[in-house]
This record gives structure tokens, C-alpha cells and sequence, in this order.
């Protein structure tokens, strides 16, 4: 048990996070802004059902999955716009190219495009370092679904290894 | 041999995931067939480079605006509670129905109180507080508006066209971008409102680049009023109707300018 004004201090720390958060899930600045707003209203009504001494960002982040697999990501499919908008938006705007990031863009480029299923999970495992266990519980599916996007998921990300490294030596060449 | 040693085993061996006895296994399956083995690399990445990349999303967070969103919440925990996700782009839909709701109750207040009558009691003081209220309905919403609320509003001039052409049949008039161009604003955007189970039309504009400036059209009217001035929540007005419509302007701009345009915008409409 929590009350809502004691678990509002503590959810500001995790702001960053949460948005960081967001941006992943839904490839879209305003849509993170959004889902980061309904988090926290959420979290703050049922503050009660926060049990203390758990970590908070994972409480927050499986609301934060509630919310955009059952209210938000179908207004987004309805509105029918801003995945490829947002891709781009996140390379030049999220992140500068600069030389020391090229490695980030590429990786966040490349998990941004992965389908939604497969980039939910990677997201959970890869970036916030879940367990399969703690992914699936939160997404709501057996383990072996985990296991099988992250697989998937594998199959696409392993390539960027020699694209990475190909352009960082091309960098030093120079 | 190791067909049974599927991609997502090979995913679990490398994420850590497998009981000791399945770990044992494919060690043992990895050290005698060389094919399992590329199979695995081709599955591998760095994933701390992963982390590292992830790490650099939270200097684009917005946090100035995120911790500002959490301190309204906190501070009117009420307002806005048993709110489910509602998009912004809805929000001001939304915002607008509640405030001509609202509005409607602070206009007819604000009527009765002139004509002096709690409850108006003659046919003729119904019709003057309707007139009135939707004007004030709309001031009351238009007041919410601020310099920042239109800043990023930029349709592409084909989607403005083709919203105006929806508007047009929703009111049954036609409004294009043509009728629309007024020297000194910049149009923003049009929407449709529903005010007491009528079409409201809201033609938003900037004037001077901040301030917020809105023409709008509701399909009712009794008689005809000529362009009359007035002021309502620190804005003014320039109201008129005309073939079964109330028109109004209003906004932050001086009297005169404002005047001039709703003559335009009368002489279009």
C-alpha cells in the first residue's frame, strides 16, 4: 500500500525512464508524452495496488504497456499515421548523428523497426533487462512466445553487429 | 543431429535463460557440430551496446514538460482522475464540449443577470439568452487558448482543403481557404463542435504569430443582426447573423482590426 502523494515522489524519478519507455513502445514523441501522462495518472489512482519495497519502474512500466496495448495503440492504428514519421523523427531529433552516436542510431533504428510483438519484448529483455519470466508476465503470454520473438528478434539485430562495426571502421579510416 | 535444437533454445542459451541440464546440452551440441555453431552466432549482438543506446534516450526525454505534467496531477489529483488514456488531439474536442457545457450555464447566467430575471419567463427572454450564450460559451473556450495552443498546429494545405470541404457539407455552408484569407492572420485549423445538439464550426487562426483568434459559425439564429461589438472574458468580439446563422470573430485583437476583418469574413460568408 502506498498513498498517491508519497508514490507521486517516487514515480518523478523514474520520468526519463518511463519516457524513454514510451518512445520504444510507440515510435512516437507525442504518443510518449501521452503515455507517460496516463501512467502516471493511472499509477497515481491505484497507488494502492503498488506493493512497497518492488521496483517501482516495472509496476509502471506494465500500466504503461496496459494502456498502450489496450486504449492507445488502437487510436494510433485509427488515426493511421506517424510510425514512419516517428522513425525518422527519432534518428534526427531523438538523437544527433554525431559521430560518437552512430552506434546508437543504428541500434535504435533498427529495434524501432522491428514489428511491434518482437520489439515489446527486446524492449522488456534487451533494454530493460527483464528476466523471460518478468517479460511475460507482463506482456501477458506464455514464455515460449518470449522465446520465440526474441529469437526472431536475434535473427534481425545480430546483422547490425557487422553494419555497426562496419561504419565505425569506415569512421577511423577517415 | 541437433534438429531438435531450435533458435529459440539457441536465444535462451545466450540470454541465460536455460536450466542447467538444457545448458549442458547444447554446450555439449555446440563443442561437436560446427553448423550449431554459426547458427548461434547468427543469433548474437552486443546487447550492452544495446543498453548503452537505450541510455542515450533519456537526454532526448522532455523533462522539464514530463515533471510539469506529474505536478498537475498531483496538484488536482480530482480533475483528473477516472481519466482513461484521452489523446491529445482529442483533449481539445473534448475541452470544447465541456466547456460549451459549462459555458452554457455561466451565458445564461450571465443573460439572465443583465435582463434582471432568475428565470427567464417570457418567450422573448429565451430567445435573448440563447442569443447571447453561445457567444459566451465560445469565449469561455476560447479563453483557454493560449499562445502556444496553435503554435504547432500545421496541416498540409491539401489536408486543410479536404477538411474544410467535411466542415462545409457538416454546416452546410461553404467554407474554403480562399473565403478563409485574412491579411494579419494566419490560418490554423477548422473543427466541428457541438453546441446544445448544434453545429458549431471553429475556424482557428494566429494573429501576430501568438495570439489565438477564432471565427466561428453556428447554425442557428433568429433575425438579423448587424456586425456588433462587444467584449467578453478580456477578448473582443465583432457577432453578426445572417441567412439562419450567428457568426462571430473573436480574440485578442484591437477594435478596429477586428472589425475590419468581420466585415470581410460577412461580405465572404
Amino acid at each position: 500500500m502506498a498513498n498517491s502523494t508519497a508514490l507521486g515522489t517516487q514515480v518523478q524519478q523514474h520520468l526519463s525512464s518511463l519516457w524513454r519507455f514510451a518512445l520504444v513502445l510507440s515510435r512516437n514523441r507525442d504518443t510518449a508524452d501521452d503515455l507517460v501522462q496516463s501512467t502516471c495518472l493511472r499509477a497515481l489512482e491505484k497507488s494502492h495496488l503498488y506493493e512497497p519495497n518492488t521496483r517501482l519502474d516495472r509496476w509502471l512500466f506494465s500500466i504503461m504497456i496496459n494502456i498502450w496495448r489496450n486504449e492507445l495503440r488502437a487510436a494510433k492504428i485509427r488515426q493511421g499515421r506517424g510510425f514512419v514519421e516517428a522513425e525518422k523523427e527519432l534518428v534526427f531529433d531523438g538523437i544527433s548523428a554525431i559521430e560518437t552516436n552512430i552506434m546508437a542510431t543504428k541500434v535504435l533504428t533498427e529495434v524501432m523497426a522491428l514489428p511491434d510483438a518482437q520489439r515489446e519484448a527486446v524492449l522488456l529483455v534487451y533494454l530493460e533487462g527483464m528476466r523471460y519470466r518478468e517479460a511475460a508476465k507482463i506482456l501477458d503470454v506464455p514464455i515460449g512466445t518470449i522465446m520465440s520473438r526474441l529469437a526472431s528478434a536475434r535473427q534481425k539485430l545480430a546483422r547490425l553487429n557487422a553494419v555497426g562495426i562496419e561504419v565505425i571502421q569506415s569512421k577511423k579510416h577517415n | 543431429m541437433n534438429e531438435n535444437i531450435n533458435d529459440e533454445i539457441l536465444a535462451a542459451f545466450l540470454d541465460e535463460e536455460l536450466s542447467e541440464a538444457e545448458r549442458a546440452r547444447v554446450e555439449t551440441a555446440l563443442a561437436a557440430d560446427m553448423t550449431l555453431a554459426d547458427r548461434l552466432h547468427a543469433l548474437e549482438f552486443d546487447t550492452s551496446a544495446f543498453v548503452k543506446s537505450y541510455d542515450t534516450l533519456k537526454q532526448s526525454a522532455p523533462a522539464e514538460k514530463l515533471q510539469n505534467t506529474l505536478s498537475e496531477i498531483l496538484e488536482n489529483p480530482h480533475t483528473q482522475s477516472n481519466a482513461s488514456y484521452i489523446p491529445n488531439a482529442r483533449k481539445g474536442l473534448i475541452a470544447a464540449s465541456v466547456v460549451l457545457v459549462l459555458g452554457l450555464g455561466v451565458g445564461l447566467g450571465f443573460a439572465l443577470g443583465k435582463i434582471g430575471f432568475l428565470q427567464p419567463n417570457s418567450q422573448v427572454e429565451q430567445q435573448i439568452a440563447s442569443k447571447e450564450e453561445w457567444r459566451q460559451a465560445v469565449a469561455e473556450y476560447q479563453a483557454l487558448y493560449t499562445s502556444n495552443t496553435l503554435n504547432r498546429v500545421n496541416f498540409p494545405v491539401n489536408e486543410q482543403k479536404e477538411n474544410l470541404a467535411a466542415l462545409s457539407k457538416d454546416i452546410d455552408l461553404e467554407i474554403t481557404i480562399e473565403k478563409l484569407l485574412l491579411s494579419e492572420l494566419e490560418f490554423k485549423r477548422g473543427q466541428v463542435l457541438n453546441y446544445k445538439g448544434k453545429k458549431l464550426v471553429q475556424l482557428a487562426y494566429l494573429y501576430e504569430n501568438s495570439k489565438p483568434v477564432a471565427f466561428c459559425i453556428l447554425n442557428e439564429s433568429q433575425g438579423e443582426i448587424e456586425l456588433s461589438p462587444e467584449q467578453r472574458k478580456n477578448l473582443e468580439i465583432v457577432h453578426w447573423t445572417k441567412n439562419g446563422r450567428s457568426f462571430m470573430i473573436i480574440g485578442d485583437v484591437p477594435k478596429l482590426k477586428l472589425k475590419s476583418m468581420a466585415t470581410k469574413l460577412n461580405m465572404r460568408f
